[in-house]
C-alpha cells in the first residue's frame, strides 16, 4: 500500500484551487464574463473614435471606476455564485467530500479558487480600458502625469483584488446557502450595492462596493465623491477602506468555515426519496 | 459497535423536509461483502450518504470504522465511494481524474500517478486512460468512478447502485471486480434493488423498506427467520406418482403437479411441515431421487414475504 497521509492545509486548499480553476475554465460563463469584461474597453474605444478630443478622459475619471466595481462585482457572483453550487448539483462534489481533504478546506480552495482565477481578469479589465484610452496618447487618459497614472494602475488592482477577495467570499457562501444564488446575488447587488451603496448618508458604506470604490478614490471620481453635495465625507480614506474590506473579508471566511461543516454536500431536493 | 464491525448506526434518522428518508436504524454491518437491499425509495442511498458524510443525521448516529464520517476526515484515508450519480470530471482524462484523487487522497503526486495507472488497470480501461471522457459511455464511466474509488486502495468501498443501467457484461465485470476487492481483504458494501446481483456477491444482506430496517444478517439466517412460509419444490424421481399418493394425503399440501414421467412439482402451506415430511416419505417410497430443486426460492421471494 502506498503511504497516503492527510494532505496538509495548504496542499488541499491548492489542490482543490486548481480543480477550480480548471473547471472555471471549461465552462461557457467564462466567456460570457470575459465578454462582460471587454465592455469598459469598448466604451472606452467607441467613445474615442465618435466622442469630441478629452471626453474619454472623463469616461476613465467618472464614469469607468464605477463601472468596474460593478461589473467586477459580477464577474465574482458569475463564478463564486455558481461553482460550489454547480458541483454539489452535478454531484462532482462528492468525489473531494469524499477524500481526508476536510470541508472547511474544501471550501475554502472554492473561494481561493475563484479568487486566483477571477482577480488576473479584473486587472486585464481595468488597465485594458485604461490602456485602450490612452492607446496613441501622450500618458495614460485622465492623468496629468505618469506618476498620478501608475497611483491609478495600482489602485485599479488593489481594488480589483479586494472585489475579488470579499465578493468572492460573499457569492461562495451564497452559493453554500441558497438554491439559486446568481438570481439572489444579482438582486443583492441592485439592492444593496445599487441602491444603498448611492445613498447620501454613511449607511452607503454598508454597500462593499462603497468600500471598492473609496479604494479608487480620490485619484477616480466615484459615487461618493461625485453625489456629495453636503459636508458629509461619503468616501473613506484609502486605509480605512482597507480596513472595512478586510474586517468583512475575516466576518465572511469564518461564516464560510462554518457553513461548510454544517452543510449537507449534496443538493437537498435531488436526494428526496432516495 | 462490535469488533467486527465496519458500521454501526444506533437510532439513526433522516428526513428531507416531511418526508422520511430512513427511520430509526440500528444496524451493526459486519466485513465483507455487504448488500443494501430495497426497492426505489427504500432509504439505500439515503445509508450510504450518511455513511459518507454527504448528508448529516437528523437524528441518531453512525460510525464508519468507528469515526464518525461528519467530523473524521482521516476515515476518509481507508474509505472509497462511488455514488449512483454520473457525475465526471468531463474536461480531464481518467488518469488525470483518478490520479488527482489519488492526490486528493494523500498520496504524492509520483505514487497518485502510479496508483492511477494501477487503479485504471483494475477497471480494465487502460485502452482509454488517456481520452477525454466526454462520450464515455455509462459503464467507462462507471469503472472511471470506481478507479477513482480504489485510487488509495480503501479498506472500505461503498458503492451506490453500482451495475443500474449497466449492459449484462458490464455487471459480470463489477461482480467479478467485488468477489476480487472481498478476496484481497477490502469490505464492500454496495445497495442494489435487483435482488439476485446481490444473492450471487453479498455475504451479509441489510433490507430495507421505505426508510426501515426490514431485516439484516447472512442469507441464510434471513431465511431461518422466517420458518413457515408458501413455497413450491421440484423433485425429479422414479415413481412421482407414489410420492404424490402419500403426499395426497396431507392437509399442508395444496398442489400436485406431474412434470413428463419423473418430476413433481409440490405446492404447500407450510414449508415447515414439509420440509420435516419429505425426507421419511422418501425413505419409505425408497425411490432414487436425482433433484430437488426450489424454484421461486430466491432472494426475491424472500424480500416479497418478509414484506407481507
Amino acid at each position: 500500500m502506498k503511504s497516503a497521509k492527510r494532505p496538509s492545509c495548504l496542499r488541499s486548499l491548492f489542490l482543490v484551487a486548481g480543480l477550480v480553476i480548471r473547471e472555471i475554465a471549461w465552462t461557457r460563463r467564462t466567456l460570457v464574463a470575459v465578454l462582460l469584461l471587454m465592455v469598459p474597453s469598448a466604451l472606452a474605444l467607441v467613445i474615442r473614435s465618435e466622442a469630441p478630443p478629452g471626453t474619454v478622459d472623463t469616461y476613465i475619471q467618472s464614469i469607468f471606476p464605477t463601472l468596474f466595481v460593478f461589473i467586477s462585482a459580477l464577474i465574482m457572483l458569475f463564478f463564486a455564485g455558481s461553482i460550489a453550487r454547480d458541483s454539489m448539483d452535478d454531484r462532482t462534489m462528492t468525489f473531494l467530500v469524499t477524500r481526508p481533504l476536510g470541508r472547511v478546506r474544501i471550501v475554502l480552495g472554492f473561494w481561493l479558487g475563484t479568487v486566483v482565477f477571477a482577480t488576473p481578469l479584473l486587472w486585464a479589465c481595468g488597465l485594458g480600458t485604461m490602456a485602450v484610452a490612452s492607446a496613441g496618447l501622450d500618458g495614460w487618459a485622465g492623468f496629468p502625469n505618469p506618476e498620478a497614472a501608475a497611483e491609478a494602475r495600482w489602485r485599479i488592482m488593489l481594488a480589483g483584488l479586494a472585489i475579488a477577495m470579499l465578493s468572492g467570499a460573499y457569492y461562495t457562501w451564497m452559493s453554500l446557502k441558497l438554491k439559486h444564488p446568481t438570481v439572489l446575488g444579482v438582486l443583492s447587488i441592485l439592492a444593496v450595492d445599487g441602491a444603498l451603496g448611492s445613498v447620501q448618508a454613511n449607511a452607503r458604506f454598508a454597500a462593499p462596493t462603497s468600500s471598492f470604490e473609496s479604494l479608487l478614490s480620490p485619484i477616480f471620481q466615484t459615487r461618493g465623491t461625485l453625489i456629495s453635495e453636503s459636508d458629509l465625507d461619503l468616501t473613506l480614506t484609502q486605509g480605512g477602506a482597507l480596513q472595512l474590506i478586510l474586517i468583512e473579508l475575516v466576518v465572511m471566511l469564518i461564516l464560510l468555515a462554518k457553513s461548510a461543516q454544517k452543510h449537507d454536500y449534496i443538493s437537498s431536493a435531488a436526494t428526496e426519496g432516495s | 459497535m462490535s469488533e467486527e464491525s465496519i458500521i454501526s448506526a444506533v437510532g439513526l434518522s433522516r428526513s428531507y423536509g416531511r418526508v422520511m428518508g430512513l427511520t430509526d436504524l440500528t444496524v451493526d454491518i459486519p466485513t465483507g461483502v455487504i448488500g443494501l437491499l430495497g426497492p426505489n425509495g427504500a432509504g439505500k442511498s439515503t445509508l450510504l450518504r450518511l455513511m459518507t458524510g454527504m448528508i448529516k443525521p437528523s437524528l441518531g448516529t453512525i460510525r464508519v470504522l468507528g469515526q464518525d464520517p461528519l467530523s473524521s476526515p482521516d476515515l476518509f484515508r481507508s474509505m472509497g465511494f462511488v455514488s449512483e450519480d454520473d457525475a465526471l470530471y468531463e474536461s480531464m482524462t481518467p488518469h488525470e481524474m483518478v490520479s488527482f484523487l489519488g492526490r486528493a487522497s494523500g498520496l504524492s503526486k509520483s505514487d497518485a500517478r502510479e496508483a492511477a495507472h494501477e487503479s485504471i488497470q483494475k477497471v480494465s480501461l487502460e485502452a482509454v486512460t488517456n481520452r477525454r471522457m466526454r462520450g464515455f459511455s455509462k459503464g467507462m464511466r462507471q469503472r472511471v468512478r470506481i478507479a477513482a474509488a480504489l485510487v488509495h486502495e480503501p479498506r472500505l468501498l461503498l458503492l451506490d447502485e453500482p451495475m443500474t443501467g449497466l449492459d449484462p457484461v458490464a455487471r459480470r465485470d463489477i461482480v467479478s471486480l467485488i468477489e476480487r476487492l472481498a478476496a484481497e481483504g477490502v469490505s464492500v458494501v454496495f445497495s442494489s434493488h435487483i435482488l439476485h446481483e446481490v444473492e450471487a456477491v453479498a455475504n451479509h444482506v441489510v433490507m430495507l423498506h421505505r426508510g426501515l430496517l426490514l431485516a439484516h444478517g447472512s442469507i441464510q439466517h434471513i431465511r431461518d427467520c422466517l420458518s413457515d412460509y408458501a413455497f413450491t419444490l421440484e423433485i425429479r424421481m422414479d415413481r412421482p406418482r407414489e410420492l404424490a399418493a402419500r403426499l395426497a394425503r396431507e392437509a399442508y399440501v395444496t398442489s400436485l403437479v406431474f412434470e413428463g414421467e419423473d418430476g413433481i412439482r409440490v405446492g404447500t402451506s407450510s414449508s415447515k411441515q414439509l420440509v420435516t415430511a419429505l425426507p421419511t416419505v422418501l425413505l419409505e417410497i425408497g425411490a432414487p431421487v436425482r433433484e430437488i430443486a426450489c424454484p421461486g426460492e430466491n432472494l426475491e421471494a424472500l424480500f416479497g414475504r418478509l414484506l407481507k
